[in-house]
């Protein structure tokens, strides 16, 4: 399986940004890419609209805001289409909830993940948890691999990575950072979580802050810890 | 793991950290094959084994 990790620049100028959006999008068609991963908070030209969406219901002062999951999945099943294949994405919402998204050009089927932990709204606070939690842990099943989704620091706690195996044994986990990590921390919490779980560990991340000191980087480790 | 950056001229030096490059990883499932942790294996814990009589009356 061919997976492609996006280590993407959002600080660059709209118009910059997103002629090399598309090119990746157009990179991941031409070399036959089973998998497009972008990183937490990952940018896209309709970045404004994607601002103003909630992915969940929410109740406002009595009054109930419907969700827009079918604006943020439409969005996102465009850019799958011209990538040829499915895209791995995140993106907090109005509310400050984040999320990722595996949308798929070919398939419905669609899995999402909610983060836990370092995050003003965490997925735990959501009424429904205990149902929810059903879907969140359950893997991406594609080309007879089994793929967990974790984002940013729930990487670095061992439950969200290996409560996927509720389900079974996994064959990929994908963290989505946001990135400026400090390298010596984020490659071993990667390493840790591809050992502990015997599968493959991948993760990408975004340049979003040009005054950070740390850089961004993907990492790849096998169920070995082989980097 | 080997890769390839699809989009950058690649130096032969590891290289993880090029902002806009798009990596590639060929994952094979069948060369990542093992022994998954046996969570029985417990069971032959010498230490569990010790003293059959706690908690038992």
């Amino acid at each position: 399986m061919k997976i492609g990790l996006f280590l993407q620049e959002i600080t660059l100028p709209k118009k910059k940004k997103d002629k090399i959006f598309y090119e990746t999008l157009n990179l991941a068609r031409d070399n036959n890419l089973d998998l497009l991963v972008f990183p937490e908070h990952f940018y896209c030209p309709e970045d404004e609209e994607l601002e103003n969406y909630a992915y969940l219901s929410y109740e406002i002062e009595e009054n109930i805001e419907e969700c827009d999951f079918d604006k943020i999945i439409d969005t996102f099943k465009k850019y799958s289409e011209i990538a040829n294949c499915p895209i791995l994405v995140s993106r907090a919402d109005k509310y400050g909830f984040i999320y990722a998204l595996y949308v798929s050009p070919y398939e419905e089927n669609i899995k999402w993940y909610g983060k836990h932990i370092a995050t003003d709204f965490s997925v735990f606070d959501i009424t429904d948890y205990e149902e929810a939690v059903k879907e969140i842990f359950m893997p991406i099943d594609y080309k007879g691999y089994k793929i967990g989704v974790t984002i940013c620091y729930d990487s670095t706690k061992p439950l969200f990575s290996r409560f996927y195996k509720a389900y079974g044994d996994i064959d990929i986990l994908i963290n989505l950072t946001g990135g400026h990590v400090d390298y010596k921390k984020w490659s071993i919490y990667q390493k840790a979580r591809a050992l502990e779980n015997k599968c493959y560990n991948l993760c990408t991340m975004a340049y979003y802050d040009e005054g950070k000191r740390n850089k961004s980087y993907v990492f790849a480790y096998d169920g070995f810890g082989k980097k | 793991m080997n890769y390839k950056i699809l989009n950058k001229r690649i130096s032969n030096k590891y290289n993880n950290d090029i902002p806009n490059g798009l990596y590639m990883f060929e994952i094979d499932k069948k060369s990542n094959t093992f022994e998954k942790f046996k969570l029985d294996k417990a069971e032959d814990d010498e230490f569990l084994d010790s003293n059959p009589s706690i908690n038992k009356k």
